[in-house]
């Protein structure tokens, strides 16, 4: 018997029927890829969500290496009604990391499904499986010689293009929407059907990776953010290697100086002078690469402002800290890099870093690598600032418009003081709009804070809404409530959906707020 | 990572025989009790693999670290920053346990190499030490009451008020004041706890000779045994 007695069966099923999958899924993968004694699943139930692990204890942990595998678990699910998690490295740090929704799901870890399939250096397609890491395909490039870059979210080198664009995640280079240099995927379905989306429907198309439409409804966004599908292999674009890569940092003394910065900004962005995704970091963000806060202060409670300043003075670390970069031919750049002197000059503020001044500033550093899509774990830094292992982005969409940043960064601050937390936050500029995002870090080791952290986050979510903002990706323990911000209607076709692609309800109950054993409210 | 480091790594199965002598019962005081039942209850599938002993820079002069040493480790590694070239090397190397104490944002690196490495964790400790009081978050696998005993009666021996919760299938949890000694020593039991989970030999009394480093503020504890 494998149920030790602690294993968590999943909802409705018996105990019996549960031993009886586990046996197919071991005749079908062997036995060293199907894991469920406890510390082979401890790996999985490391979270940073305010509630206890056992609330999202796995049943089991099982991997697959080939797309027939993928077909016959869920053929195997559909028959005992076992529902299954799938994660591609797992890595969605602060978004839930690899636990599922709720307790009682089987994690399919796709980490084993690692193939890049192909690259393309002439027209800069990469077409991989989900396993695939960033580090991996850097080094598969660097292999062959190919002068071309990825776009990593910053934790890099351990996550994965397919996990991270499906779920919409956003990087640091001209390319930092993932979800727009996606092109094509490959979709094991509930009843086992595989699909592949857009040109890749045809029989010999060879421009599956190269144009992202197809023909009739635009398939591939409904298996982002979702539970309809398990994407077996993601086609993305490459960014070609620039001649001239030129990043800068500019560093602005005032918390009110966020929203003249993006109103004068914002029309280099849509313009293409700055075309990356440019980053505007708060001082405490700024600070957590190098500095803890057990540094300053070990009195708990929201940081005071006369400490940030000091570490603003100590660290020169700006009150924000622009971050961008220009990319192209020695001219380009040339002609680029006098617009945005110009530009500053206009302002009459703002301190100009280039790379050689910055000299090895850790912070300067870590940008510079992300927007040239290198390696980088300094954002790790994070975890640090207040430690005890609590984290969730909180990240509101905003407009890419100064009154609206400083009344995002104003209603933040406000609600995260107000329960003894601090704002740890940039924004994310992508033309016309900007991802607000937001660490609230906390102390899971002590029991109040993590109640506390828990009711801060359930707080920014009632006041943004009622200010008419919604964010664009959340953890587990708020999905539901996020999927409600987002209307009946939405939450009803999500629902339909999912009953016509899932009847049993098998793939990642709760995803989203997508659970057909839960009726929409 | 460095050359020194390497070699450390690629040195552990040389040294590995050093690490496992068995050294001398105790039974006397309540520690000692606790590490036996935690030996006694928590083989599971650990055997006695070369321990790595790996630390951030910052505690590497703990009393957690001090105790480690005392067994003879096949290897000690100090990390450097959030260093993944370091970590990612030690979770390839096969068959060891790896037992530290280290920062969260490594720790985040850790686990996640775990998982992707399919190594197994029987302990994973969330420690907030400050100047009179403590908390833990305790995940661990196997026997429920062995190394979280020992925890608490290494933490019974110090100044500290303390409070422990335990993650994972069955969660409880436990506070109380404690009473005497060397503030920091049940790091110091801990780490021989850690170091001797799985091993049916007698452990190593603890023994700190030089004044160690105090740790405030955060940190993570561990036992990790790699595949």
């Amino acid at each position: 018997m494998e149920n030790d007695g602690k294993t968590v069966l999943p909802r409705k099923v018996t105990e019996a029927n549960f031993n009886k999958a586990v046996g197919k899924f071991r005749e079908l993968l062997g036995e060293e890829n199907v894991l469920l004694k406890n510390e082979q699943i401890a790996p999985y139930m490391k979270v940073m969500m305010p509630k206890p692990e056992a609330e999202f204890a796995p049943s089991a942990v099982i991997s697959a290496t080939t797309v027939e595998q993928v077909q016959e678990i869920v053929r195997v699910c559909n028959e005992f009604k076992i529902p299954i998690w799938t994660v591609s490295t797992g890595n969605n740090f602060g978004y839930g990391t690899a636990a599922p929704h709720h307790a009682g799901q089987v994690i399919l870890d796709l980490k084993r499904m690692n193939k890049i399939i192909e690259v393309d250096p002439e027209l800069c397609t990469a077409l991989i499986e989900p396993g695939v890491t960033y580090q991996q395909l850097v080094d598969y490039l660097k292999e062959k010689g190919y002068k071309l870059w990825v776009d990593p979210p910053a934790p890099s080198a351990i996550v994965g293009p397919v996990g991270n664009t499906l779920d919409r995640g956003v990087g640091y280079t001209p390319y930092a929407e993932h979800f727009m240099v996606q092109c094509g995927m490959e979709v094991v379905l509930a009843n086992g059907t595989v699909l592949r989306t857009g040109m890749g429907g045809v029989a010999g198309s060879n421009t599956w990776q190269v144009f992202k439409w197809g023909y009739g409804p635009y398939l591939d966004g409904i298996f982002t953010q979702s539970n309809y599908g398990i994407v077996t292999k993601m086609g993305l674009w490459l960014m070609p290697e620039p001649p001239v890569y030129k990043p800068f940092c500019i560093k602005f003394k005032n918390d009110d100086d966020v929203g003249e910065l993006v109103d004068a900004f914002r029309p280099l962005s849509i313009n293409n002078i700055i075309p990356n995704g440019v980053v505007l970091a708060g001082t405490l963000y700024e600070a957590s690469a190098t500095i803890r806060r057990s540094d300053y202060t070990t009195e708990k409670g929201a940081t005071s402002k006369a400490i940030i300043q000091k570490i603003r003075d100590e660290h020169k670390i700006g009150a924000w800290n622009m971050y961008g970069a220009l990319y192209g031919t020695a001219e380009q750049v040339a002609v680029n890099w006098k617009i945005v002197l110009d530009l500053v000059k206009r302002l009459g503020k703002g301190e100009i870093v280039t790379e050689k001044e910055a000299g090895d500033d850790p912070a300067f550093k870590y940008r510079a690598d992300l927007m040239r899509g290198n390696m980088t774990m300094t954002e790790f830094g994070l975890y640090n600032w207040r430690g005890g292992g609590g984290s969730m982005w909180f990240a509101p969409v905003s407009q890419a418009k100064g009154s609206e940043t400083l009344k995002q960064v104003n209603l933040a601050t406000r609600i995260l003081n107000k329960y003894g937390l601090d704002y740890v936050g940039e924004f994310i500029v992508t033309q016309r709009c900007m991802h607000h995002i937001i660490d609230v870090l906390y102390d899971r080791t002590d029991e109040e804070e993590m109640h506390r952290a828990h009711d801060c986050f359930a707080e920014l979510l009632d006041e943004f809404e009622k200010a008419g903002y919604g964010v664009y990706r959340v953890n587990n323990v708020y999905m539901d409530r996020v999927a409600k911000a987002f209307g009946k209607a939405q939450q009803e076709i999500n629902h339909t959906l999912k009953r016509a692609l899932d009847p049993n309800g098998i793939l990642a109950p709760g995803k989203s707020g997508i659970d057909i054993n839960r009726p929409v409210s | 990572m460095d050359a020194k480091r390497r070699l450390l790594l690629k040195g552990i199965t040389a040294t590995a025989a050093v690490s496992t002598v068995a050294p001398q019962v105790v039974l006397a005081d309540p520690i000692g009790r606790a590490l036996v039942t935690l030996r006694e209850t928590s083989a599971g599938d650990l055997v006695q693999k070369p321990i790595v002993a790996v630390a951030i820079e910052s505690f590497k002069s703990s009393a957690f670290m001090q105790a480690i040493r005392t067994t003879q480790p096949a290897a000690e590694i100090i990390l450097d920053g959030v260093d993944f070239p370091s970590l990612n090397e030690l979770l390839t190397q096969k068959e060891n346990n790896l037992v530290g104490i280290i920062d969260h944002a490594n720790a985040a690196v850790l686990v996640q190499l775990s998982r992707h490495y399919n190594a197994k964790i029987h302990w994973l400790g969330q420690h907030a030490i400050y100047d009179h009081s403590t908390a833990h978050n305790i995940f661990k696998s196997g026997d429920s009451s062995s190394c979280h005993a020992s925890l608490l009666e290494g933490l019974g021996a110090c100044e500290a008020s303390h409070a422990v919760r335990e993650q994972g299938l069955n969660s409880s949890k436990i506070s109380g004041k404690a009473t005497e000694a060397h503030p920091q020593a049940w790091t110091g039991h801990l780490a021989l706890a850690l170091h001797d989970v799985g091993k049916g030999a007698a452990n190593t009394p603890l023994v700190l000779n030089q004044p160690s480093q105090l740790i405030s503020g955060s940190a993570v504890t561990f036992l990790i045994e790699t595949c």
